[in-house]
Order: structure tokens, then sequence, then C-alpha cells
């Protein structure tokens, strides 16, 4: 059994982005409505509070309490921010899957993978670059029929 | 690592990238064959030859940076030019493999490579490739599912070409023709819109003909919308006729192979065990002739628009149990142990009694406030009563011959859906979920409505009204479900 966390530095570059877009969008807002004040100053508030909450409180919680157990024979997520949600897929039922990297994934921990089984969908989100290719690993060797003890 | 062939360029180029050649077309007709025009029309039309060159140009880096690559356990397709993609379906996985050779491109030797598991999105491929054909040859022998056994023992079934005919016939629908005709004009852009306006015009006139020859008096628009429906109804028959004509089933071991087509030809390599059910599918004239068409639940597997899952497609009962014993299924018709209770005429024949009350009576109503309509609702009543009439016998029938039947490893049920009968096959384990639906006069009486949940990568329901509660009960405890 591995337990997967998600990336520190993908938590950092997701609170910079959102951040920053936050600000864009006041900036803009205050050039474009600026012949409505009211509406101007109601949208910037909520564009401030909308973003400071998502960078200051929901994505630290969310990353902190995202994580990835994998067993011998199941894949446990567990995840949430208000309501927690703990997922259960069998590596068994897994029918095929998809990864996604982003261009200095290493740096940034901008990595995914989502997995198919019959029924349902497990997104594995923000991943570390080894931990991605370690899991990348295993699910190669689950599909050609070996089980890659090297991860539990 | 393989890259896919090289008139995907045009499909990532974009999907309306050949209508640009029509003003590329015009363009070149309008010039003279000597160096000066040539000149003038490049210093007019430089700016769109070049957003031409960018589309096909960033097509082509998108084909070069997609890439498949079949491995001992799997087939991995990678794509992406900065945000990299990897699929990979493991073979072991794979339900049904589709090879499909359009006519249009054959002559560029490509083939359509669809591959689907149980998992991913409904009615989508979970992996689509357009490769050469010789690659598809090493790619067939990689994959298990779609390797050729030749010399071994092998089963075919080769319909004759009047079942292919009467299937055609019984299946097509002015609904589907709508839907081809409709997709047929819409991707041709602008020039539908002259087509329509010209092929409108003159169809208006035949009607206004047509109807001045009646002795009913049939308003032209009615005569318009009548031959509308005949036209859409005849292009889905030719559409069925294309599409299945030479249909082909051939059982080797460990996979159904199935090839239909004229024109588009299209091979499916099916796994039998991936196999959700078998769906005996009848309307009301094959039902007459008790004959069926045998269709299948399987991902991958007519899951195209305007497909049919069709295994085989006309068959009498004792030919269709043959059918599936040779073909190995071991899943049989047979008689219903609880049927639907006859006094459950309500629920099954309401809806419809219901409609031919209504429609004459809206219609009159109608015309005692606009006289003036009075041609036009007269047609429409006599047209609205047809489709109501002929579900009231539908059901009629659904009545007396619906029900289920639960063998020890296998559950055969009979319902009727819209026009539609459907027998289904299953093995036990094939059915996930029985939900027992009674309302507060259902409750009363004592009757009410299963629905019947299959493996399946849609979660549609079968449903059979009418059943009484006690043997509703009788067929949950057969399952080993427990009730209260």
């Amino acid at each position: 059994m591995k337990i997967y966390t998600a990336d520190k530095n993908c938590l950092n570059i997701l609170r910079v982005s959102v951040l920053v877009l936050t600000f864009v969008l006041i900036v803009l807002c205050g050039e474009v409505l600026s012949f409505i004040p009211i509406i101007m100053i109601v949208l910037s508030v909520i564009f401030a509070v909308v973003g400071f909450f998502t960078a200051i409180v929901y994505l630290p919680v969310y990353f902190r309490k995202l994580s990835y157990t994998i067993t011998d024979n199941k894949i446990i997520k567990k995840s949430g921010f208000f309501f927690y949600k703990t997922q259960m897929m069998q590596i068994k039922t897994i029918q095929f899957s998809t990864t996604v990297s982003t261009p200095f994934s290493k740096i940034t921990g901008l990595n995914f993978i989502f997995l198919y089984a019959y029924g349902g969908m497990m997104t594995v989100l923000f991943l570390d670059r080894h931990d991605f290719d370690e899991i990348d690993r295993r699910l190669k060797s689950v599909y050609a029929g070996k089980e890659d003890k090297s991860v539990s | 690592m393989y890259h896919e062939h090289p008139l995907r360029i045009i499909r990532y180029a974009s999907k309306n990238i050949w209508l640009l050649i029509f003003p590329l077309l015009r363009g070149i007709r309008s010039i003279r064959l000597d160096f000066d025009a040539l000149y003038v029309w490049l210093k007019g039309a430089w700016f769109d030859l070049l957003i031409i060159i960018a589309i096909i140009g960033f097509g082509y880096i998108k084909w070069y940076f997609t890439e498949f690559e079949v491995t001992s356990s799997e087939i991995i397709r990678r794509s992406g030019i900065i945000i990299k993609h990897r699929v990979s379906i493991p073979f072991k996985n794979i339900s049904a493999v589709t090879a499909e050779h359009s006519f249009y491109l054959r002559p560029f030797y490509a083939v359509r490579l669809n591959l689907d598991t149980r998992a991913g999105a409904f009615l989508k491929s979970d992996m689509s490739l357009l490769v050469r054909r010789s690659d598809l040859r090493w790619i067939s022998k990689a994959i298990p599912q779609s390797e050729h056994h030749s010399g071994k023992k092998s089963l075919v079934i080769h319909p004759k070409w009047f079942a292919i005919v009467f299937f055609s016939l019984v299946f097509s629908s002015s609904l589907s023709g709508v839907v081809y005709l409709a997709a047929l004009l819409f991707q041709s852009g602008r020039f539908a819109h002259e087509i329509i306006e010209q092929e409108m015009g003159d169809m208006i006139k035949f009607a206004n003909t047509v109807s001045a020859k009646f002795t009913l008096s049939i308003p032209p628009a009615a005569v318009l919308l009548g031959i509308l429906i005949i036209v859409a109804w005849l292009f889905s028959f030719i559409s069925n006729m294309f599409r299945y004509a030479g249909f082909k089933m051939k059982k080797e071991s460990g996979t159904l192979k199935v090839r239909m087509g004229v024109g588009t030809v299209r091979q499916y390599h099916i796994v039998p065990p991936k196999i959700n059910y078998v769906d005996l599918r009848q309307n009301l004239v094959m039902k007459l002739f008790k004959t069926s068409s045998v269709n299948i639940s399987c991902s991958g597997y007519g899951n195209e628009k305007n497909e049919l899952p069709v295994l085989l497609p006309i068959l009498n009962r004792r030919q269709a149990n043959r059918a599936l014993d040779l073909i190995g299924f071991r899943k049989y018709v047979v008689r219903r142990k609880a049927r639907v209770s006859r006094q459950a005429v309500i629920s099954y024949l309401g809806l419809p009694s219901l409609a031919a009350f209504l429609i004459p009576v809206v219609s009159d109503i109608i015309v005692y406030f606009y006289p003036t309509l009075k041609d036009l609702f007269y047609f429409i009543k006599f047209m609205g009563e047809i489709p109501v009439i002929w579900m009231f016998v539908v059901k009629t029938i659904a009545l007396m011959t619906s029900g289920v039947t639960i063998e020890d490893d296998f559950c055969c049920l009979r319902y009727s859906r819209f026009y539609a009968f459907h027998t289904i096959l299953a093995d036990n384990d094939k059915l996930v979920k029985i939900q027992i639906v009674q309302d507060p006069i259902g409750e009363r009486i004592g009757r009410c409505r299963m629905d019947f949940y299959f493996s399946s990568e849609s979660s549609k329901s079968k449903k059979l009204k009418g059943v009484k509660i006690e043997d509703a009960l009788k067929i949950i405890e057969h399952f080993g479900f427990s009730y209260k």
C-alpha cells in the first residue's frame, strides 16, 4: 500500500495563478465598467472575494485533503472541501486510462491520470512527476497481467 | 511508434476545411492562363492562401505529434503538441474492434479503426485512428480480438438478399431519413440554402398540382408534408440498404466477425464474453410474420448514429434459437413464466386510447373556431389517428405477450417500447438491478412496473408494466434480492 498526495509546487502555482487572474479581472473591471461605478465596485468585490477565498482557503484545504491510496487491488481517492468524499475503484475493473502531462510538469506538478472503469471514472490529479510515472508503471504492469510490487 | 494516415491532417486541420475549396476553385476558374493574370490573382488572394496554408500547417503539426504504438499487451495513442495526452487500452479489455473502409478513404488506402472497451463515453469510441491499410494488417495480427484464424473451424451466417431488403424496409424510419438529409444539407453549408430554395419551390408547385387533382381537396401543405415524409423514408431505406448490404456474420474461436455495407464496408470484431445481452427486436409487421432481428448490446457495436446493433437481420424464433445455439450464447427464447396481468389494460392501452379520443376532439374544436382550416385539420385528424391506432394494436399485443422468465443461469424478458417489441436474453450476472415502481393505484390493486437494468454503457432500463406484485416479488427473490 502506498499513499500519494498532491504536489505542493502545484498548489503554489495554482494559488499564484488565481491571484494574478483575480488582479487582471479587477483591473479589467475598472477599465471597462468605470462609467457604471456601482456594477464595477460590486463585480470587483465579487472577484476579489472569490479569488482570495480560492487562493487562501479553498485550494490549501482541498490539496491537504486530496490523497490517493493504492493497494494491491484497489485505488482509494479521498477529496473534498465542505463534504469529504471517498472513492474506491478496483484495479481489475479499470478498462483503459488516459494520462495528461503539461510542459514543465516536473516543476509544476500538473500531471493527471484518468482511469476509466466499467460504470465510472476516477481522476488522479496534481501528481508529482515521480508519483505520476510510478502509477503509470503500475498501470502498465496491470495491463500486461503482471503485478509491479515495487510500489506496494 | 507509428503515425496515423496522412489524411488525418485534413481532419485535424478543420472539420469543414473542404468548404474553402469552393472559393478557391471559383478563383482559379476566373483566372486566365497567362502569367500577368496569375500575378494579379495572387496579389489579391495571397492572404486567403496564407490562411489556407496556416490551417493545413496546423493540421500537419497536430498529425505529426499524434502517434500510436502497439505493445504486446496494449495499444497506445499519444497526441498533443504542448499538453501531452496518452491513451492506453489493454487488449484484454477490448470489447469491439471496428475497421471502417469508407468509399472515400479507399482510394487513399486509409481505414478508420475504432477500439472500444466497456468503459468510457457512451456512443463514442474509446480510441479512433485513421490508419494505412498496410498498418491495419499488422495491427489486426497484434490485437488478439481481431486476429485472423484462417484454416480453423468457423461458422458463417450470410443472410439472403431479400432478408436484408426486408430488414431495411421495416427498420427504415422517416425520422432517421430526416436526420440523414439534415446532416447532408447542413454539412454543405450555404449550398444547402440554394438547394432548399430551389427544391422547395419545385415541391410546392408539385404539391399544388397534386392537391388540385384530388377530389378530397387535400391542402397543399399536407401534400408537401406527405411528400417530405416519403422522401425522408426512402432516403432512410436506401441508406439502410447500403449499410447492411452484403451482411456476413462469422463465428471463429474467441470472436464474432461482422462485415457489412457497400461503398463503406464496416468490419466488426466482437468479443462474445463482453456482450451484455441479446435483444430480439420486432415491429408489428415482423410480429405478424413471427420473425425478428437479433441485436446485441456490446460496447462499440451499433453505437453510431442511425446504426442498429444487429447481429443477424431476419430470423424466425426457431432459426433465432438455432443461431444463438450455434454462436454459443446458450440462451434461448422460452415461454413466459411470469406474465403481465390481463387486467393491466389501462397501463398498456390508456395512452393510445386517450390520444385517439383527443385528436379528433381538439381538431373539431379548432375547426369550430377557425372554419377556414377545415380541410387541413381533417387531414391532420386522419393522419394523426394512424400512428395512434397503430400503437393501440402494438400495445394490445404487448399486453398479451409481455412477461419474464427466469432460468437458473439466464433471464428472458419480453416487453414493448413505443412501437417495438423486445425479447431480452441475458445471463443472470448481467442483470444488475431490478426496480419495482408502484403508484398509489397500483399499490391498491396489487400491480407494479418492473424496471430491469442490465450491464451496459447506458443506464436505460427495460420497463415491464402491469406485473402482479406477488409475481414481481417471486422474480426478485429468484435473483437473490430481498424486498421489504
